[in-house]
């Protein structure tokens, strides 16, 4: 017995340290309910241990020994509820309200009662002790079992040495109950039915051993528990540092996030700025319009001045209110092309200003977000200028009668235009891409292509003319090569062949013009020209007369009369010359171009007025400039010119008295020119009829017709000559011509006309 | 050619042709006349002549003065010394204004010498019987 007692005190006190260390942890970690119900358990087990204890060594059936074995046997079976309490409270927290701990704890001190009650029917003590103990064991090992249960149930989810150990304590001391119980209930019955004490109940004792071990295992598993828990809120502390310094850091980034989007925010800002200045200053015109209805929010400068509508005007309104598309069609695929793709390509668009001009413009747009609102974005350029030169580019070429080719600076046909294809030498693709050598003869393509590099050299305008025989005929062309770029030409070939024919057949009609001039003048002349050759004609047949006669004498004068016969010879010279004047002045024939003397053919010509001058009574005074320059003309015509000023001089002074009827004939050279002038001291003309007297048909008398100045000027005109007329300071009226002169390295020049003279000659 | 007088006929020769004035010059002379000739009016009328038995032959077409002139003042001389007046333009009204003014004849040049001549003997034969002035109904027209 007294080894059995102090077993139990060993008990009693590892019961007491547990219940202590729960106590202990129940009171600072509050939470802990587990804690708190096992510190009771433990607490109404060392009770039960004690009161027990101090029972055995009371006086038997006194009121102290039998009231102190019924408090320890209540509080034995309360430790069974409050332990049931722990684990449930462990596996599942606040899981045990108040009724429930009231109902549980009441059904102990109920069963605790019973049990007393029922273990007094048996008379031996260590009979009755085995029943309420057989009883008491039985449900703390039940209860044991459960907690063993529960917390392997808690290491089989998350395994750790303190769920393990704590379950397997509670097992093996659980099971230790049940054995202990059965051995005691098996003693209590027997002793019922035999009477006698089993002692096998002492022999059971080394028993309390393993519940003090396993009540130490307890212990230590609390402790492990505890230390779990420690390492828990050791892990959660780390975890809620970490998740601070995670919250800190998030908090860092936020502000880098908050700063970053203010730079944005500002950089956005700025970047509006730079679009709205964008906007404003772009020389194309831009729109902001709303996508859906197409209303203006903003447009910029160039649209107003562009399209003549005024901000104001246009805002809020739609393009196709103001009707600024005069193709529906168009505006329609516009927004078709925004609303299916966001964007509208490049397009050229025609538009309709304020003032109905059309605008050509290339149209782009793009829909963009403005202040949530889906918006279009659009670009016009206006290329209306653009349009017109190329409308009128066209034009020019459908109206060009010339060839229109393009050379590259090696001469290579790079393209041809032509309205008229017909005189072409060959076919555009047989030359385009080929070389000039290639295509025409090699004199032209050499003279073609130093025309072509002297146009990029100078970059000027350089003119060629040249003839091919086409089509069994000489043609002649005309090309003017003008740079392009720089290092392409454009040649504009124009065919000059109807020209030429056309120079060649007003040179024709005005060679007749001037021979019927001369023809008209020369008939005025007629009885001035009889009295030419009717002077020496008398002189002569009276020559004539008076050698005869004096032949006929006995004694002849033969001296006298070859002196007669000398002056008949000489006198028909005379004549001769006047008719051969006359004739080439009468003469039809082509002229021709010399070098002429101006003094000679002037003498020639006063030669055939002079019978003139002299019958009208005219005082011809005549200074030739001594070395004259030639000048290069046709003889006969300028002759004419001459002719028909001398003649007009004395028409004019005919009216005047005999004192006044002089006329002056000049020669000289003036800044390299030959000037030939006829003034008199006439009647004169008004300015006005200065300005129209060398109109054709302009005449001042009813006999001529007024053809013979207009004459003259066709004359000089064609001799690339001036010819004028200004009145006199005090009377009448100066008629001159003036011609270059030709110095004499021209006139040797002339003489040996150049192979491209001749090939302009007609033939 | 025999004449009834002691003295050769003179005749004075007025044309600016210096060829027209040799040949006359040449066909009087041949025919015994005495030959005066001159260049110009102007000059005839400043020499000192003797107009008896003499005749002039003028061209009309003269520098300054003209033979029609010329005609007008010598028709007017105490002696109303015959002239005959020469042109080398066909000019019928020059012709006609000649015979009005008393010019003796009117040739065309080119004349026939010998009718010239003729004529001229004429006219100095008229001057010294004293019918002057009047023309010859018979005048030739070349």
């Amino acid at each position: 017995l007294s080894t059995f007692l102090s077993l139990v005190s060993a008990q009693t006190l590892v019961t007491l340290f547990l219940a202590a260390v729960l106590w202990s942890l129940s009171w600072h970690l509050r939470r802990q309910e587990l804690n708190r119900w096992w510190a009771w358990a433990w607490t109404s087990s060392a009770f039960f241990l004690v009161a027990a204890r101090t029972a055995v060594t009371l006086e038997p059936d006194s009121l102290p020994r039998n009231s102190l074995v019924l408090t320890a046997i209540i509080a034995g079976f309360m430790t069974v509820p409050l332990l049931a309490f722990g684990v449930v409270s462990f596996s599942s927290p606040r899981a045990i309200g108040k009724r429930a701990a009231v109902a549980g704890l009441g059904a102990a001190v109920v069963v605790g009662v019973l049990t007393y009650i029922v273990s007094e029917f048996w008379a031996d003590p260590i009979a009755s002790f085995s029943v309420r103990q057989g009883a008491r064991t039985l449900a703390l090992g039940i209860v044991l079992l459960f907690c063993a249960w529960v917390f392997f149930q808690r290491a089989r989810v998350s395994w750790s040495w303190a769920t393990t150990i704590t379950g397997t304590s509670c097992l093996i001391y659980g099971l230790n109950q049940l054995f202990f119980a059965s051995t005691l209930l098996r003693a209590a019955y027997a002793s019922a039915f035999t009477g006698t004490a089993d002692r096998a109940v002492l022999n059971a004792v080394d028993l309390i051993l393993l519940d003090v071990a396993f009540t130490g295992g307890i212990c230590l598993g609390m402790m492990l528990l505890l230390v779990e828990e420690h390492q828990k809120a050791e892990r959660a502390l780390n975890e809620s540092v970490n998740r601070g310094r995670a919250v800190s850091e998030e908090v860092a980034a936020l502000q880098t996030e908050i700063s970053k989007r203010q730079l944005v925010e500002q950089e956005l800002r700025r970047s509006e700025e730079k679009f709205a200045s964008a906007f404003h200053a772009s020389p194309c015109a831009m729109t902001i319009t709303s996508l859906e209805g197409g209303r203006f929010i903003d447009v910029n400068h160039s649209f107003e001045r562009q399209m003549g509508y005024s901000k104001d005007e246009v805002m809020g309104q739609s393009s196709a209110e103001l009707d600024m598309w005069p193709d529906h069609e168009e505006r329609a695929r516009f927004y078709r092309d925004l609303l299916e793709h966001g964007r509208s390509p490049e397009r050229a668009v025609t538009l309709r200003t304020k003032s109905g001009r059309t605008m050509w413009a290339i149209l782009s747009a793009e829909t963009i977000t403005v202040d949530g609102q889906r918006c279009v974005l659009s670009v016009g350029l206006d290329v209306t200028a653009r349009k017109e030169a190329e409308a009128r580019h066209v034009a020019i070429m459908k109206a060009l009668p010339d060839w229109l080719f393009l050379l590259s600076k090696e001469g290579e046909f790079l393209e041809f235009h032509a309205k008229d294809q017909s005189h072409l030498m060959l076919p555009p693709d047989q030359f385009i891409g080929r070389r000039l050598a290639d295509v025409l003869p090699p004199d032209l393509a050499a003279r073609i292509s130093g025309c072509v590099a002297e146009a990029l050299q100078w970059d000027q305008l350089v003119t060629l003319e040249y003839s091919l025989p086409i089509g069994g005929g000489l043609r002649f062309y005309e090309v003017r090569a003008v740079p392009s770029d720089r290092d392409r030409v454009l040649c504009l070939v124009r065919d000059m062949t109807e020209q030429k024919r056309a120079q060649h057949h007003a040179r024709e009609l005005q060679d007749e013009l001037a021979h019927v001039g001369r023809v008209m003048a020369l008939g005025t002349l007629t009885g001035s020209l009889a009295h030419e050759i009717n002077q020496p004609l008398a002189a002569i047949t009276t020559n004539a007369h008076t050698a005869l006669v004096m032949l006929e004498a006995a004694q002849p004068d033969i001296a006298e009369v070859c002196a007669a016969l000398n002056d008949i010879k000489s006198d028909s010279h005379r004549i001769d010359d006047v008719l051969r004047h006359l004739r080439s002045m009468l003469k039809k024939e082509r002229r021709e171009y010399d070098p002429v003397d101006v003094n000679s053919l002037v003498t020639e010509v006063l030669a055939l007025v002079h019978s003139d001058v002299v019958r009208r009574q005219i005082s011809l005074d005549v200074t030739l400039a001594p070395n004259l320059d030639r000048v290069f003309g046709d003889r006969i015509q300028l002759q004419q010119v001459v002719l028909n000023l001398l003649m007009n001089a004395c028409e004019a002074v005919r009216a005047v008295d005999d004192g006044r009827r002089h006329v002056r004939l000049t020669t000289a050279a003036e800044h390299g020119r030959v000037v030939v002038s006829v003034s008199d001291r006439g009647i004169g003309f008004q300015d006005d009829q200065i300005d129209r007297m060398f109109e054709p048909f302009f005449t001042t008398t009813t006999e001529g017709m007024g053809l013979g100045l207009s004459i003259c000027r066709a004359i000089i005109d064609a001799h690339g000559g001036l010819i004028s007329a200004k009145p006199n300071p005090d009377h009448g009226l100066t008629c001159w011509f003036s011609l270059a002169a030709l110095a004499p390295v021209e006139e040797a020049r002339v003489k040996q006309p150049s192979p491209s003279m001749r090939s302009e000659t007609w033939n | 050619l025999e004449l009834n007088h002691a003295t050769d006929p003179t005749v004075f020769v007025v044309d600016d042709d210096a060829s027209l004035r040799f040949a006359l010059q040449r066909l009087f002379r041949s025919a015994g006349w005495s030959v005066q000739t001159f260049s110009s009016a102007e000059e005839f009328l400043e020499e000192p002549r003797d107009d008896a038995r003499a005749c002039l032959i003028a061209d009309v077409h003269l520098g300054r003065m003209s033979g029609l002139e010329l005609l007008a003042i010598v028709v007017r001389t105490p002696a109303a010394l015959p002239a005959i007046l020469i042109t080398g333009f066909d000019g019928g009204v020059t012709e006609t204004e000649a015979l009005r003014l008393g010019a003796f004849a009117f040739f065309r040049k080119p004349f026939d010498a010998f009718e010239l001549l003729r004529c001229a003997r004429r006219a100095v034969e008229r001057g010294t019987t004293g019918g002057g002035g009047k023309p010859d109904a018979n005048l030739p027209r070349s």
